[in-house]
């Protein structure tokens, strides 16, 4: 028996943790004093996140509407991540919102999109090109996080949360291989293989369970939401916890096992009902459903993939490792129970 | 196979006072990155002892097994 895989996984999630929660977000832009604009002169404070503003080399600001720049009047650094910006915002901006932009020395273009909003629909302001400012060269990008608003730095729960539904599916897809060769084969080695895969599947439904409550709490403002993904997959993991409990109640080996096969089969189709398919049909909070994007599409970029697809398959290893253990521990018991019988 | 887990368990917990003890004469690289602003590193530090402690003993529960069921087979070469 090789072992090598075990190693892989811990390996894998020792890395994930060392990089995952080491690596820096991004500066970004989180709070500005202003967020309506009229014409005439306007001072906002910007509250921003990882940077490193310096009163000796002073970032650029300026506002941008439909692709017309305002700039700055005046920049001045209050701390090394807040700043006050002067406009004169003049009539005829095109657009309803705009994006506020400022521009480090250090930490290059930082963007908070739809900052502002601004009334009246004019057609559109004399282009004034901003003073060329001195821009150190970035050689080598800096490995980091995007700044997501919302999720701020509980974007790293994506390597330990969104892993446990991966791992949770892949179990409930062993367990129902097994389930279907008892079926087959009548051999009850197949249905310690379905019970040890179901076993630790539901305990990795439950901790998704209970880290996605927790960061439902910091990001939407509630533990739990009446959400089609969120229920789905409450009823997913009482379906299976089902599955223990009919187990339970059938004292004969066999039959037990048999009544188990046949209703695991029915789980794992609700299972991909409730967790895959329900939530994309409906409109959703959660990422990758309905009307909502999903990380796949622009949230979930390149630096975050490079952390979270070995998350993923460390997770999986490591269920797997956990469901073995299980199986063989419950092959033991049942010999030794048949051992004490003979 | 319980009293050795016993003797694990006393050895962590007698471990981790050494903690209070390791900040009187901590070494350079600690005082660079574990004790760093935000001493986040310190929070990596625990979460991966958790994980590799965790690692380490289903890597236990492993072995226990494979020997549980060597003897199995040894006493009842049919099962």
């Amino acid at each position: 028996m090789s072992h090598w895989w075990k190693a892989l996984g811990v390996v894998l999630l020792l890395g994930v943790v060392l990089v995952g929660l080491r690596t820096p977000l991004s500066p970004a832009l989180v709070h500005v004093s202003e967020d309506k604009l009229a014409p005439g002169p306007v001072t906002i404070e910007v509250l921003a996140y990882n940077t490193h503003f310096s009163a000796k080399a002073p970032p650029q600001a300026w506002i941008e509407n439909d692709g017309q720049r305002v700039c700055t009047d005046a920049v001045e650094v209050l701390a090394d991540n807040s700043l006050k910006l002067s406009f004169s915002v003049p009539a005829g901006l095109r657009k309803d919102l705009s994006h506020l932009v400022v521009h480090d020395p250090k930490a290059g273009a930082i963007t908070l999109y739809d900052a502002f909003w601004t009334g009246a629909k004019g057609n559109g302001i004399a282009d004034a090109p901003c003073p060329s400012m001195n821009v150190q060269a970035n050689t080598v990008e800096p490995f980091r996080f995007p700044h997501r608003s919302l999720l701020n730095e509980s974007v790293r729960n994506l390597f330990f949360h969104v892993p446990m539904w991966f791992a949770m599916m892949v179990l409930m897809t062993i367990s129902v291989v097994h389930s279907v060769r008892y079926l087959r084969s009548n051999d009850l080695v197949q249905d310690d293989g379905a019970l040890g895969a179901a076993y630790v599947g539901l305990l990795f439904a439950v901790l998704g369970l209970v880290t996605g409550s927790i960061w439902a709490r910091v990001t939407w403002g509630a533990w739990w939401t009446s959400d089609t993904k969120l229920n789905g997959a409450a009823v997913t993991t009482l379906i299976y916890c089902a599955y223990l409990v009919l187990r339970g109640s059938v004292p004969d080996e066999r039959k037990a096992a048999r009544l188990a096969a046949v209703y695991n089969i029915f789980a794992y189709v609700l299972m991909v009902v409730f967790l895959m398919i329900l939530p994309r049909l409906s409109d959703s909070l959660h990422p990758g459903n309905g009307g909502n994007p999903a990380f796949s599409q622009y949230d979930l970029d390149e630096r975050l993939r490079l952390v979270f697809y070995p998350a993923v398959l460390g997770w999986i290893l490591l269920a797997t490792w956990a469901y073995t253990l299980a199986r063989r521990a419950r092959r033991l018991q049942t010999l030794m129970h048949h051992a004490h019988d003979a | 196979m319980r009293t050795m887990r016993k003797h694990a368990i006393a050895t962590f917990v007698a471990l981790i006072p050494l903690g209070t003890f390791a900040s009187s004469t901590a070494p350079s690289w600690m005082a660079d990155t574990l004790y760093s602003s935000g001493k986040m590193t310190a929070v990596i530090v625990v979460v991966a002892v958790v994980l590799g402690g965790i690692a380490l003993w289903m890597a236990a529960l492993d072995r226990r097994l494979t020997r549980m069921e060597r003897d199995m087979k040894h006493r009842d070469p049919q099962a």
